[in-house]
C-alpha cells in the first residue's frame, strides 16, 4: 500500500505560498474561462495517465489527492463498440426453475450487486434466463440454464488501454472511460470539467476531446490544462522544470512564468518511465524465477531504492553483481511456505467495508513482519543490507468445488516473503540487451533531457532559475531514493559550482551569463501525493 | 453547422480550418497553425539514421539529441544553399513536424471518434482504404521558400504537398516576404541571418525583386566555424569541445585550467558516427554564440583606429570578458575574441584563417555590407531610399549581441545620404520565426483565401501553377 501521503512544503527559501493562497490562485483560474461563477464543489477534475485516471469532483479544502483513482483501461463489451469498465464473465449454470410460484427467484448474486461507496463500483449483474420456452411443462420444478453475467474487478484479462505512452491509441476506449468516470461521479448540472492533459497530445487530439466532452456531457464550461503547468500550479511556483515520471515514459517540460515552453520540450522519452526501471528488475532477477509481477511488487516496495551514483553497494560489489550465490538464489524460489490466508471475496473487498479490510491488511502486516525480521541486520538502514525481503502478494482464483459453490468467482490472497539481494538498488542501471541506447540508464537520460530543454528556453536569464526549481512527479519517481540520484546524476555530469574566479574576481559585464545554473537546489520538491490513496486492488 | 461534416471545398481558408504554416530551415523547421504567435512545433531539420537489430532506423526531432544510439550518423536533407537535396527525406522531416504536435500520426475517422452512434452492419465497407488517410487531408498548407529556390524545386514541393500530404489547398511564400510581413512592412529591405546562409531580399508591395536577391554562405555554421579557429589558437591552450554525451561527470575545475572530467567510451562498432559528435558540438557552440560571442559595435570596424587614437582592439580589451564553461567543465573568460568570430561577416580581411575549416576564406562581396549593395544595385533607383528606411533583420542568428547597431552604422557609413532605418524585433522568438510568424499572419488573413491553390486547380494545371500563382 502506498506511503503515506507527505508534502513537503517547509523547504527552507522555497517560495511556496501556503496552501490556501495557491488554492485560491487555482480556482481564479475558472472565471477566467467561463461567465458564470462556477461552484468549488462542482469542478470535476480528471486527470488521465497511462495507467491510472486520477478524478475528483469539487475542489477540497487543503490539498489533497484525487479521491478517485480509476485504472485506465476498459473492456470491450459484448456488443462491438461498447465497453465495459470490468471484466465481464460469462457464467453458465444449471437453476431449478420453480414454474408455479411467481416470486423472484433469490438471486445468488444480490451480494455483489451492492453499490459500492467506497471506489464508486457500480457492480451490476445481469442475470438472463434462457430456455423460456420450454416453461410450458407441467412440471412444477425444472431445470434450465442460465447464463449469468459477472464482473470481475480483479481481472486485467482482455483489458484494452486507452493511453500507451500518454498517447491516445483507442480514441473510442478513452472516449468510453471518460464517460464510465463521468457517470461514475455522476456530477450535477452546472459541473464545468477541467482535464489535466499529457503533453504529447497533439493540437487535433485537444480539439478531439474538446468535442467530446461538449457534445457528451454537456458540460457548460471545459479546459484542459497542461500536466506540467498543473504541477506548477499545484506548488506555486510560476518557473520550474517538471519532470514528469510515468509507467512507459517521462515527460520534460520546462515552465517559465505559468507558460509552457514548447520548443525543446522532452515528450514522451520512451523507455524511461517505471516499466523501464521494472524491466530492469526482471532483466536481473528473471533468471532467478522471478516473475514480472515480482519485480514490479519489489520495485514498488520499501527495500528497493535507487542509491546515488558511484555509492558502493552494500557488501562486495562484485559478487553482488555476479548474483549467483546459490543460498540467495534458492530462497527466491519461494520455500517460505505459501500462506493462505483464507478466502477472500474479492467483490466483498470492494463492496464491503474498507476500513475493516484495511485493518485486516494491516494486522497480516504485522504478523508476517516478525517473522521476517533479520536480527542481524535489523538495525542497519536498508542501503547498507545486502540482502532484505519483501512481502509478495499474489490474488489465486480458486478452482474446483469450493468455487463451483457459490458461483461467484472467488480468489485466495497468498503472501510470502521473498529475499532479494544487491539487485534491488541496480533498477536504474542500464540494460544489458537495449542495444539502441548508448547513454548509462534511464536517469541519464532524463538528466540530458532535462539540459536540452532548459537550453532551448530561450529566454537565456530564466535558465538558472530552471536549474534551480526542479519538480518530480509521476508514480515512477515513487521508488526511494529516485529524485536524490536524478539530481545527483544532473549535478555530477551538468552543473558546477561556480569556480572563485569567475564569479567574484570577475565583474560581468552588462549582459549576465545566465546559463551557469547555480546548485542551490533549494526547491525540489518530489510528489508523493499523485499516487498516495490506497490501492486496494492493483 | 455539424462540426463532423467536412467543410465545404468552397469555404476552405483559414477562418473555419486554420491552416498549417510549414516554415523549413536548413537548421530548424517551424511548423504551427495560422493565426499563432509562434509555432507549435520545433524540430531539428536534420535527422539520424542508425542500424538496429539489422534494420535501418530514423531519428526525428529533438530525440536526436538526447539519446545518442549505436552507429548514430546525422543527415540533412536540405543542402548548405538552403535547397533541398535529399526530396524523400525532406518529406519525412516535415512531415514529422506537423503530425508530432499539430495533426497526429492521421486523421480521426468521423465513424470511430466515439461521437457517432453506427451501428457495424451501417459502417461502409471501403472503411479499410480510408483508415490509410493522408496527414494533411483536412489543412491548407502553407510553405515558405527561399528566394532562390528553383523552379524545379517549387513544383516537387506543391507535388508533394497535394499527392502525398493530400492538402485541400496550398501556397508557396518567399520567406523574406513573410518576414517583412512580420514586421507589418510591405515593401522592405530583408536582412536574413540564418544558419547556413544570410540573404538579403528587396521585395516592394509584397512581391520579392527578383534581380536583387542576394545569398552567401556566411551563416550561423560560418561563425561556428570561426569559433572553433578561435579555439584552435586559443591561450593558454587550445579548447577541444567535448560534448556532454562523452562525459560522465565532471568536476570544478580553475579557470583555464585542464578539464578534469571522466569521459565516456564507446566501443568501436557502437560509437556515434563523426557526424553525431558534430551536431553536439554545435550544440555547444551555439550556447557559446547565446552566452560570449558579441559584434563589435562599431561605428568603425574593429581593425580600425577609433576616434580618440586608440585601436578598436585595444578598446576591446579593456571591456570586461565573459565566460564560459564546456561541457567538461574547462572554463575560461574570454575577452577580445569574442569579437574577432563574427567580425569577418562584416570584414572578410578580419577572417581567422583556419586550413581545416570546410569554409573557404570569405571574400569580400561575401560580407553583410557588400551583399546589401548589391541587392541595391539590382533594384530600381527609386525605391532605394524607401528600402533603405525599412530594413527589417531577421534569423536566429541576427540575435548575436551587438549585431543590429553594426549593421546599422555599417549601413549609414555606406548610405550617408538616404534615411537608414534598421527593424529588428526585439523579442527572440519574433526574430528567430520572423518567416513562420509572416506565414501564419497572411495565411489568417480573410482577403487570402482567393490566393490558395485548390486542389482542383493543381489536378487541372499540373505542379506548373506555382510558378504563376506564387510569384
Amino acid at each position: 500500500m502506498g506511503r503515506k501521503c507527505q508534502r513537503k512544503s517547509s523547504h527552507r527559501g522555497a517560495p511556496v505560498r501556503s496552501h490556501h493562497s495557491s488554492q485560491s490562485s487555482q480556482r481564479s483560474l475558472l472565471p477566467l474561462v467561463t461567465m458564470p461563477p462556477f461552484k468549488d464543489e462542482h469542478v470535476l477534475l480528471i486527470a488521465p495517465g497511462s495507467q491510472m485516471t486520477l478524478a475528483q469532483l469539487g475542489l477540497p479544502e487543503t490539498f489533497t489527492p484525487a479521491r478517485f483513482r480509476f485504472p485506465t483501461r476498459m473492456f470491450p463489451a459484448e456488443k462491438k463498440g461498447e465497453y465495459e469498465p470490468y471484466r465481464v464473465h460469462e457464467r453458465r449454470q444449471e437453476v431449478k426453475v420453480n414454474n408455479d410460484t411467481d416470486t423472484p427467484k433469490p438471486d445468488v448474486e444480490m451480494k455483489d450487486a451492492e453499490p459500492a461507496a467506497a471506489d464508486g463500483t457500480t457492480a451490476t449483474e445481469t442475470t438472463v434466463k434462457t430456455d423460456e420456452d420450454t416453461q410450458d411443462n407441467g412440471d412444477s420444478t425444472k431445470t434450465v440454464e442460465e447464463v449469468f453475467y459477472e464482473e470481475d474487478p480483479a481481472s486485467d484479462e482482455g483489458a484494452i488501454y486507452p493511453i500507451e505512452n500518454g498517447r491516445i491509441v483507442d480514441w473510442p476506449c478513452f472516449f468510453a472511460l471518460l464517460t464510465h468516470i463521468h457517470n461514475t461521479l455522476s456530477p450535477p448540472f452546472h459541473t464545468p470539467i477541467m482535464l489535466i492533459g499529457q503533453p504529447v497530445w497533439s493540437a487535433r487530439d485537444r480539439e478531439a476531446i474538446t468535442q467530446f466532452v461538449f457534445e457528451k456531457f454537456k458540460a457548460p464550461a471545459f479546459s484542459l490544462m497542461d500536466s506540467a503547468l498543473a504541477a506548477c500550479y499545484g506548488y506555486g511556483t510560476p518557473t520550474a522544470t517538471v519532470v514528469d515520471v510515468g509507467k512507459g515514459k517521462v515527460d520534460v517540460t520546462a515552465v517559465t512564468d505559468f507558460a509552457v515552453n514548447e520548443h525543446g520540450r522532452g515528450i514522451a522519452l520512451e523507455g524511461c518511465g517505471g516499466d523501464a526501471m521494472t524491466d530492469r528488475l526482471v532483466e536481473l532477477l528473471g533468471p532467478k524465477g522471478f516473475t514480472r509481477e515480482m519485480c514490479e511488487q519489489l520495485k514498488r516496495s520499501n527495500i528497493t531504492e535507487i542509491l546515488p551514483p558511484e555509492t558502493p553497494l552494500p557488501g562486495s560489489s562484485a559478487t553482488a553483481r555476479q548474483g549467483a550465490n546459490p543460498a540467495a538464489a534458492a530462497s527466491t524460489e519461494g520455500d517460505n511456505g505459501d500462506e493462505e490466508e483464507g478466502v477472500l471475496d474479492v467483490a466483498a473487498i470492494v463492496s464491503g467495508n474498507p476500513t475493516e479490510y484495511l485493518a485486516n491488511v494491516e494486522k497480516e502486516k504485522t504478523t508476517t513482519k516478525k517473522g521476517a525480521v533479520d536480527p542481524k541486520g535489523a538495525r542497519l538502514p536498508n542501503s547498507k543490507k545486502e540482502k532484505a525481503s519483501f512481502q509478495f502478494e499474489e490474488f489465486v482464483q480458486l478452482e474446483g468445488e469450493k468455487a463451483a459453490a457459490n458461483g461467484a468467482r472467488q480468489y485466495i490472497r497468498q503472501t510470502r516473503d521473498i529475499e532479494v539481494s544487491v539487485e534491488r538498488f541496480l533498477l536504474t542501471s542500464p540494460r544489458s540487451k537495449v542495444g539502441n541506447r548508448l547513454t548509462s540508464g534511464i536517469l541519464e537520460d532524463i538528466a540530458t533531457q532535462v539540459h536540452h530543454t532548459i537550453l532551448a528556453v530561450p529566454d537565456a536569464t530564466k535558465r538558472s532559475e530552471l536549474w534551480d526549481s526542479l519538480i518530480v512527479v509521476g508514480c515512477g519517481s515513487k521508488v526511494k531514493g529516485f529524485t536524490q540520484a536524478l539530481l545527483a546524476v544532473i549535478t555530477q555530469k551538468f552543473i558546477l559550482s561556480p569556480s572563485g574566479t569567475i564569479f567574484t574576481s570577475e565583474i560581468p559585464s552588462n549582459f549576465t551569463t545566465p546559463f551557469r545554473p547555480v546548485p542551490t537546489h533549494q526547491l525540489l520538491w518530489v510528489n508523493p501525493a499523485r499516487c498516495t490513496t490506497p490501492r486496494h486492488l492493483e | 453547422m455539424n462540426p463532423s461534416n467536412p467543410p465545404q471545398a468552397a469555404e476552405y481558408g483559414g477562418d473555419e480550418v486554420s491552416a498549417i504554416v510549414l516554415d523549413p530551415g536548413y537548421s530548424t523547421t517551424r511548423a504551427g497553425f495560422a493565426g499563432e504567435d509562434a509555432p507549435k512545433s520545433l524540430i531539428p531539420s536534420c535527422y539520424g539514421k542508425y542500424n538496429a537489430d539489422g534494420q535501418e532506423k530514423l531519428v526525428f526531432g529533438d530525440d536526436v539529441f538526447v539519446t545518442p544510439r549505436p552507429g548514430l550518423s546525422i543527415h540533412n536533407p536540405i543542402g548548405k544553399d538552403g535547397i533541398v537535396e535529399d526530396w524523400d527525406m525532406a518529406e519525412r522531416v516535415w512531415e514529422h513536424s506537423f503530425t508530432s504536435r499539430l495533426t497526429g500520426t492521421k486523421a480521426g475517422n468521423p465513424f470511430q471518434n466515439g461521437l457517432n452512434d453506427v451501428s457495424p452492419d451501417e459502417l461502409p465497407t471501403e472503411m479499410e482504404v480510408e483508415s490509410e488517410e493522408k496527414p494533411l487531408s483536412d489543412s491548407p498548407l502553407l510553405m515558405t521558400e527561399p528566394g532562390w529556390n528553383p523552379a524545379k524545386a517549387r513544383e516537387k514541393t506543391i507535388e508533394m504537398a497535394m499527392e502525398k500530404w493530400d492538402t485541400p489547398a496550398f501556397y508557396l511564400a518567399r520567406s523574406g516576404v513573410l518576414a517583412a510581413f512580420a514586421s507589418g512592412k510591405a515593401s522592405a529591405l530583408v536582412i536574413d541571418i540564418g544558419a547556413s546562409n544570410i540573404s538579403v531580399t528587396p521585395i516592394h508591395d509584397g512581391m520579392i525583386l527578383k534581380r536583387g536577391v542576394q545569398h552567401s554562405p556566411l551563416g550561423g555554421e560560418y561563425i561556428s566555424s570561426q569559433i572553433r579557429a578561435i579555439f584552435k589558437i586559443n591561450t593558454p591552450q587550445p579548447i577541444t569541445i567535448t560534448p556532454h554525451y562523452l562525459i560522465s561527470s565532471k568536476s570544478a575545475v580553475e579557470a583555464g585550467q585542464p578539464a578534469q572530467a571522466k569521459y565516456k567510451t564507446f566501443p568501436a562498432d557502437k560509437a556515434p558516427d563523426a557526424s553525431y559528435r558534430a551536431l553536439l558540438e554545435e550544440r555547444t557552440l551555439s550556447e557559446f554564440k547565446e552566452c560570449v560571442v558579441q559584434v563589435w559595435p562599431g561605428p568603425t570596424r574593429l581593425s580600425a583606429p577609433s576616434p580618440t587614437g586608440v585601436s578598436n582592439e585595444d578598446m576591446a580589451r579593456t571591456t570586461p570578458g565573459r565566460p564560459f564553461e564546456f561541457p567538461d567543465g574547462y572554463n575560461q573568460v574570454f575577452g577580445v575574441d569574442r569579437f574577432r568570430a563574427v567580425e569577418s561577416l562584416f570584414d572578410a580581411k578580419a577572417a581567422i584563417p583556419d586550413p581545416d575549416s570546410p569554409f573557404p576564406p570569405p571574400t569580400p562581396a561575401q560580407t553583410i555590407p557588400e551583399l546589401v549593395k548589391a541587392s541595391l544595385a539590382g533594384v530600381d533607383v527609386d525605391l532605394r531610399p524607401h528600402l533603405l528606411a525599412n530594413v527589417v533583420v531577421t534569423g536566429g542568428s541576427s540575435l548575436l549581441h551587438g549585431f543590429t547597431d553594426r549593421l546599422n552604422h555599417e549601413l549609414m557609413q555606406m548610405f550617408p545620404g538616404p534615411r537608414v532605418r534598421v527593424t529588428a524585433p526585439g523579442n527572440t522568438s519574433e526574430r528567430r520565426f520572423g518567416s513562420w510568424i509572416g506565414g501564419s499572419i497572411l495565411a489568417s488573413l480573410g482577403t487570402f483565401h482567393q490566393m490558395w491553390i485548390s486542389k482542383k486547380e493543381y489536378e487541372e494545371h499540373g505542379p506548373n501553377i506555382v510558378e504563376k500563382r506564387c510569384k
